[in-house]
């Protein structure tokens, strides 16, 4: 690159003017939304004082509000509802075939199978691994598919690497179906999703250690990372319950289960 | 360490801009919104050493990666029309027939850039992030981004030195040369 194509690289767009007074102000309004999250995480980091795992659950509770809610409903524009893209939706074209071949060799009478050409962006938190995307697809049985994945990762030829199921038909009695799931990839993290069947605005979470991770719920869905050490996460069970919440704030639904 | 609200101060409008020259005012809007409430989020938690820039910008990196096909799609329309969409979003006044062959080369080069090494090519030269900052911004090792950036402009030199006879990619239509 000669310094004549650098220059006309460095010229190229540069027409475009900086944003004015009006928007500065706005999108710091924006920004800084989320205070109330963020004081709350805070808060309980002062007071509790408690091992390395709760430390990083308070810690990443202030980062990973799924950004539907930590930006005020502006980021829905940015992922909520966002068709999947072609890495996405192979990965659940993979799913239908895995759940064919089920069927096809006597596993299982019927299995959902999700309609790939409906599979969109629900949450995306940020966890110290970069994003974290939940997508999801409506179940030809009920409820939704969905997929989770670190944004950052590579495809393969089948689509990502992630986590996936479908909700269960019909839905459990406690209306809440959730799970926890670490992997090798992520030694660090330990991922928490869940699906409510009643209509919630919340979920608070509860550790097996007494102290809590409040998320919310975008279109029937939450999804959380809990930090932490490998032999920490990956040696049993951390959440003890799920509880979730109406906007209200009145309890509407609990599951204190094994994850599924 | 400075504050949130200075390093707002100082760093939101050129923040801004650059993604506006990426991916248009509409996209930019958003994308600055959540690079600093992202940072807003994890302030008490950066390294009070750590410069701000580069992480800002990394923030930043992160949220337009998911908008690579929107940019490359842009910068191909722009290469194959002389309309810039990015421009033509800007301001209707601006949305002309651009007749500069070198920029519609270079964006169509631009447009076949792997989006990493768009990345550190546009942060070299739009931001003027040094190697170090780059480096520290994408989470790469410095030699990384110092080899990277190289070949970059390698191989932009030579599809430019080319005439500007850059293959333009449309979408759903057989390729087409450019000019």
């Amino acid at each position: 690159m000669t310094g004549n194509d650098l220059q006309t690289l460095i010229d190229f767009r540069s027409e475009v003017e900086e944003p004015d007074e009006e928007t500065a102000k706005r999108i710091y309004a924006l920004a800084t939304a989320s205070t109330t999250w963020r004081s709350r995480g805070a808060e309980r980091l002062r007071r509790s004082g408690r091992s390395r795992l709760v430390l990083g659950v308070a810690a990443v509770a202030v980062v990973i509000v799924p950004t539907a809610i930590a930006f005020g409903g502006k980021l829905v524009d940015v992922f909520e509802g966002s068709p999947a893209p072609p890495e996405i939706s192979t990965t659940f074209t993979a799913l239908n075939r895995m759940a064919d071949s089920a069927i096809q060799q006597g596993i299982a009478s019927k299995m959902p199978h999700a309609d790939v050409s409906k599979a969109h962006g629900v949450i995306e938190i940020q966890t110290p691994d970069g994003p974290q995307d939940l997508w999801a697809a409506p179940s030809d049985q009920g409820g939704n598919c969905y997929f989770i994945d670190f944004a950052n990762d590579p495809p393969g030829p089948t689509g990502k690497n992630g986590f996936s199921g479908c909700d269960p038909s019909p839905p459990p009695a406690s209306n809440i179906n959730w799970g926890e799931v670490w992997g090798p990839a992520h030694p660090d993290l330990l991922t928490i999703w869940g699906t409510v069947f009643v209509d919630g605005a919340t979920v608070r979470v509860t550790l097996d250690n007494g102290s809590t991770l409040n998320l919310p719920v975008v279109e029937g869905l939450f999804l959380g990372s809990l930090t932490g050490s490998e032999d920490s996460l990956s040696s049993g069970e951390k959440v003890e319950k799920v509880t979730a919440f109406d906007a209200a704030g009145n309890q509407v639904a609990e599951d204190s289960t094994n994850p599924k | 360490m400075a504050s949130f609200e200075d390093v707002f101060a100082a760093e939101f409008r050129p923040l801004y801009r650059y993604l506006r020259r990426r991916v248009g005012a509409a996209v930019a809007e958003d994308l600055a919104e959540a690079a600093f409430a992202t940072a807003f989020a994890s302030w008490e938690r950066l390294d009070p050493a750590r410069p701000a820039r580069p992480w800002l910008y990394g923030i930043a990196a992160n949220l337009l990666s998911r908008y690579w096909r929107e940019e490359r799609r842009m910068l191909r329309a722009y290469a194959r029309s002389g309309v810039d969409p990015v421009l033509g979003e800007e301001d209707e006044a601006v949305a002309r027939l651009d007749t500069d062959v070198d920029r519609r080369a270079l964006a169509a080069a631009l447009a076949e850039l792997r989006p990493r090494d768009r990345e550190i090519l546009l942060l070299h030269a739009w931001v003027e992030l040094s190697d170090s900052e780059i480096a520290a911004a994408l989470s790469l090792p410095v030699g990384t981004v110092k080899s990277r950036l190289h070949r970059t402009r390698e191989r932009l030199r030579n599809q430019l030195d080319s005439e500007g006879q850059v293959a333009v990619k449309p979408s759903n239509t057989p390729a087409e040369g450019q000019r």
